[in-house]
């Protein structure tokens, strides 16, 4: 059973009223029951995803594709986005590093908000930690595309492009801080999903917008002098452009800045564990 | 010893929030998130205390929307109580409405890891009683089908079988049991039985008082969300049925001031001169039935008399139409009626006479009143009726007569 901690007190100061939210982070501590049921649900994921389509878990390399494809023929074809960064690898080497992380990133997201609605029959017979459906349907979709990723650097490998191989870790921890973000941010809109209606419209609309912000089919320098300095609040944009750094320049220099990268992914998943059990012992109520 | 009940709910209530209009939702939501109760709710139970402990077996009455299922759902954990505390120990199985913990879009083998994963079974228990679980349900090649493509019956298989293979220290069931074909049910309540007397602990909603009475011992009573009446089965399920009977009565009552008393109806019934229920008929007794039926035209009615065991079990019915009887006319509105059953065969146990009063043309069915009456006596005899019958002394076998070696004769 989850043992209740009083881990923190944050007592943000709004204007004129002072907000005291005491965090009671349940630590479902990861019981041999638990652990059963993840693994049931993060198995099904893998076989029910694409269950009833043709091509299988293909769709999953397939659909990326197809965009890194269409990107590519229009910017890198018909506007002809030319860059430095990019001179080495080529646009479409260049354009399918970043994508595959925010891929990886707004596909687990996507997915994610259904994770307890699409649950509902459950919800309302059993007594199951409903952080599971959000996890299960997260780490799913997240190991599909790094698998995905993972292709696609060998395919750049076998062009001979010139990445820098023994930057590999570098990409992998860039990669934890997506499934970070990912699993906190999935587990607010999953629980929003089941009060508003509006979640499974609105947010693939922000993730779209959230997309062409983050410097993925274009490089940070083709931004506006005085946007550069906040690029980094956008944590995608951070990763992304760290990813790139690593593999195609060789060059990761952790600073005070990476530190407090890695504290506020760990503080995402943490507040979105927060939100979600606030509100997951109500879902039946909602659903 | 307190700490050794399976279930302990102290105070517990259950507010539901209203949540159809969005700004609703959004004000819970808001509520939720700074940790303080949900304003605008409705109640659905309040009050509950409840102790269970191990071997007892409780069966919860109630109409329908008293809130049985709620409970349930709070001691299950599906829901967490408004108020109050709920306390469970041990593996908790159940069986609630169909479907139970059952995902549509998942096949019934990986339902059964699901919900044995729920129960607290690890991967390699799973593993090892699938096989088993799988010949109990009995559902065939649809184990790899979807839940969705099962029918109600095959999904109560499928429930049950796991319940069966994980046997929990607490079952909680919804009413299941009607579902099922007869073979299963047949299955299902052996099942149960050996489980009550192995020890189990039974949690049962149900709206039949003979499961209720057959299986529990003790009964709650919920009412409008909480509990009326608590205790011996016996004790509430009767008060329950009295308290329905009480219902339809004054039901008859208003419909009878509505249709300004001007219908067919029997208006007085006896059973051997009285017109109180009978405590003592010895077997084999004459039953006299008599009574007054009230006709609003002037025209005689049909009497139509029934036997029913006390479950509602139709026995014998008749009708004045039938035996082409006369009845006695004692004024322009009123007729009386007479029935001898002659050397009733009825064994003991109790049983009621049902009187209808129907239109002349013997098609409408106005009004029913019936008495209940006890059949005593010493029998051991099985069923509910003795038939006539002898057995013969050593009977020979006539040469013709083939010794089957087949046993499904």
């Amino acid at each position: 059973m989850p043992f209740h901690s009083q881990i923190a007190n944050i007592s943000p100061h709004c204007q004129s009223f002072e907000l005291k939210i005491t965090v009671n982070l349940s630590i479902t501590a990861p019981t041999r029951q638990n652990w059963s049921l993840f693994v049931i649900f993060l198995r099904r994921e893998f076989t029910g995803q694409y269950l009833g389509s043709v091509t299988s878990v293909g769709w999953a390399l397939l659909a990326p594709l197809a965009m890194l494809g269409i990107y590519g023929f229009v910017f890198g074809q018909i506007f002809k986005v030319r860059f430095p960064e990019a001179d080495a690898v080529g646009f479409l080497g260049y354009l399918a590093l970043g994508m595959w992380p925010w891929i990886a990133f707004s596909e687990s997201v996507n997915r994610a908000i259904k994770a307890v609605k699409g649950n509902a029959a459950l919800v309302h017979k059993t007594a199951l930690p409903h952080e599971i459906f959000v996890y299960s349907t997260v780490l799913a979709t997240f190991l599909t595309h790094l698998a995905g990723y993972a292709v696609v650097l060998l395919v750049l490998a076998l062009m001979g492009k010139p990445l820098i191989w023994f930057m590999l870790p570098v990409v992998i921890y860039h990669m934890f801080l997506v499934l970070l973000l990912a699993a906190g941010l999935g587990l607010i809109v999953a629980a929003l999903d089941v009060f508003l209606n509006d979640v499974e419209h609105g947010i693939p609309l922000l993730l779209t917008m959230w997309f062409f912000s983050t410097p993925i089919l274009y490089s940070p320098s083709l931004l506006p002098a005085r946007v550069i300095p906040y690029l980094d609040l956008n944590p995608m944009a951070y990763i992304v452009v760290n990813i790139r750094q690593a593999m195609l320049e060789g060059r990761w220099a952790p600073t005070w800045i990476d530190a407090a990268a890695l504290i506020a992914s760990v503080a995402v998943l943490l507040f979105g564990r927060w939100f979600f059990n606030r509100c997951s012992p109500r879902f039946e109520d909602f659903l | 010893m307190t700490s050794q009940a399976l279930i302990e709910l102290t105070g517990v209530g259950k507010n539901y929030p209203l949540a159809n209009k969005a700004t609703d939702r959004l004000a819970a939501l808001w509520d939720l998130l700074l940790g303080r109760p949900i304003r605008r709710t409705r109640n659905i139970l309040h009050d509950i205390d409840l102790r269970v402990l191990p071997g007892c077996s409780v069966g919860i009455i109630g109409e329908n929307g008293a809130g049985k299922s709620t409970l349930l759902k709070l001691i299950t954990g599906v829901l967490r109580a408004s108020q109050g505390t709920v306390k469970t120990r041990g593996r908790i199985g159940a069986l609630l409405e169909l479907g139970a913990g059952f995902h549509p879009d998942y096949t019934g083998r990986e339902n059964i890891s699901l919900n044995a994963a729920l129960v607290g079974l690890t991967q390699a228990e799973i593993l090892a009683k699938t096989p088993e679980i799988i010949a109990f349900a009995d559902i065939g090649e649809y184990i790899d089908e979807p839940i969705k493509h099962y029918s109600s019956g095959m999904v109560v298989r499928l429930g049950f079988a796991i319940i069966a293979a994980t046997t929990p220290d607490l079952l909680i069931t919804d009413e299941v049991l009607a579902v099922g074909d007869e073979s299963f049910q047949k299955k299902c309540v052996k099942w149960l039985e050996n489980y009550v007397t192995g020890g189990g602990t039974l949690l049962i909603v149900s709206h039949s008082m003979y499961h209720v009475q057959k299986l529990c011992q003790q009964a709650l009573w919920l009412k409008d969300g909480a509990i009326q009446k608590s205790g011996d089965v016996f004790e509430v399920t009767q008060a329950y049925l009295a308290y329905h009977e009480r219902k339809s009565a004054e039901a008859t009552v208003t419909d009878r001031a509505a249709a300004n008393g001007d219908r067919f109806r029997i208006d007085s019934l006896w059973i051997n001169g009285s017109d109180v229920a009978q405590s003592s008929n010895p077997m084999g007794a004459d039953l006299r039935i008599q009574g007054v039926v009230y006709s609003p035209d002037e025209r005689t009615p049909v009497v139509v008399i029934g036997i029913v065991r006390a479950d509602g079990t139709p026995i014998y019915g008749t009708s004045s139409e039938i035996d082409s009887a006369r009845l006695g006319k004692i004024d322009a509105h009123h007729f009386s009626f007479e029935l001898v059953l002659e050397c009733i065969p009825l064994l003991p146990g109790a049983y009621s006479v049902r009187s209808h009063a129907m239109d002349p043309e013997g098609v409408r069915l106005f009004d029913t009143l019936s008495l209940d009456f006890v059949v005593s006596g010493k029998s051991r005899e099985l069923g509910f009726c003795r038939l006539p019958h002898h057995w013969v002394d050593s009977p020979v076998m006539h040469s013709g007569v083939q010794l089957s070696d087949n046993t499904d004769q």
